[in-house]
């Protein structure tokens, strides 16, 4: 039986894992948007996991609480781009955005 | 509390899942739901209970809003439902695989212990938030002023560019 530290930072693993993936195989814009909101997840998994070995200390808390209100921002502005792209090229598929290619 | 935590978990572990299985976006999204609330509870379970709250409103009545909206606005009239394309699956699994591999080891080797968790004395509430306006103050009005500007730069990229004319060079050189 894992202690409580143990089983926050196996979730984060997973939960680190499974954004990896949706970010590097989903080429639907919004899809890997969630990919990146499970990666920030596992960030503030790890942090409160680790703040568990040092009670009474809020250094964690605190700097999870800015990865939540950095995850709020990166979501609101990572849509507006979602939505820019779709005006200018009726596409959210990350694949057919190349113009950038050399 | 382990019955508790043993819930938590196998619900945190189907949803993650079907998050990895999922192609229809909406299907993802419900999937991404159940994981946020699954790491409340694990929030709730490790005593961060204001943290716990404060993930829920943000994580699931704004961002999961805000990507339901997205799919939504981004759909134009294409008929069938939203769906993902996936491209190379095997290698970002293999890469996924290996970072949880490496990582799984690294925890459950040799960390040092905590001596003991001395159990939850009532709220977080108010230890936190004497330092989010003590010690941490600089940091929570940084903060501030980040979301402040972030909402209203995505606000000015996501407003529909009507004066500019559509001919732009990009459509030029399609």
């Amino acid at each position: 039986m894992p202690t409580l530290p143990d089983l926050l930072f196996y979730a984060s693993t997973l939960l680190l894992g499974a954004g990896l993936v949706l970010v590097m195989s989903r080429s639907h814009a919004v899809a890997a948007l969630i990919g990146v909101e499970l990666l920030l997840n596992a960030a503030l998994l790890n942090l409160v996991g680790g703040s568990l070995r040092h009670p009474g200390v809020w250094d964690g808390p605190i700097l999870a609480l800015c990865i939540l209100v950095v995850a709020a921002a990166e979501a609101a502005v990572a849509l507006a781009l979602v939505l820019n792209l779709y005006h200018q090229r009726q596409t959210t598929n990350l694949h057919d955005t190349t113009s950038l290619k050399g | 509390m382990s019955i508790v935590a043993a819930v938590l978990g196998g619900v945190f572990l189907l949803a993650l899942g079907g998050l990895l299985i999922a192609r229809n976006l909406v299907y993802l999204a419900v999937h991404l739901f159940v994981v946020l609330l699954a790491t409340a509870g694990l929030f709730a379970l490790a005593g961060a209970d204001f943290l716990a709250v404060a993930h829920v409103m943000v994580y699931v009545g704004g961002i999961l809003v805000l990507l339901l909206f997205g799919v939504l606005v981004s759909r134009g009239r294409l008929p069938g439902p939203p769906r993902t394309e996936v491209r190379q699956p095997l290698a970002a699994m293999l890469v996924g695989g290996l970072v949880v591999t490496g990582l799984w080891a690294v925890f459950s080797g040799e960390l040092p212990q905590p001596v003991g968790i001395p159990p939850v004395q009532g709220s977080t509430l108010k230890p936190l938030g004497e330092a989010l306006i003590g010690r941490y103050l600089l940091v929570f009005e940084l903060l501030s002023m980040l979301l402040l500007l972030a909402l209203i730069g995505a606000a000015y990229v996501a407003r529909r560019a009507a004066v500019t004319p559509r001919n732009t060079l990009h459509d030029a050189k399609r």
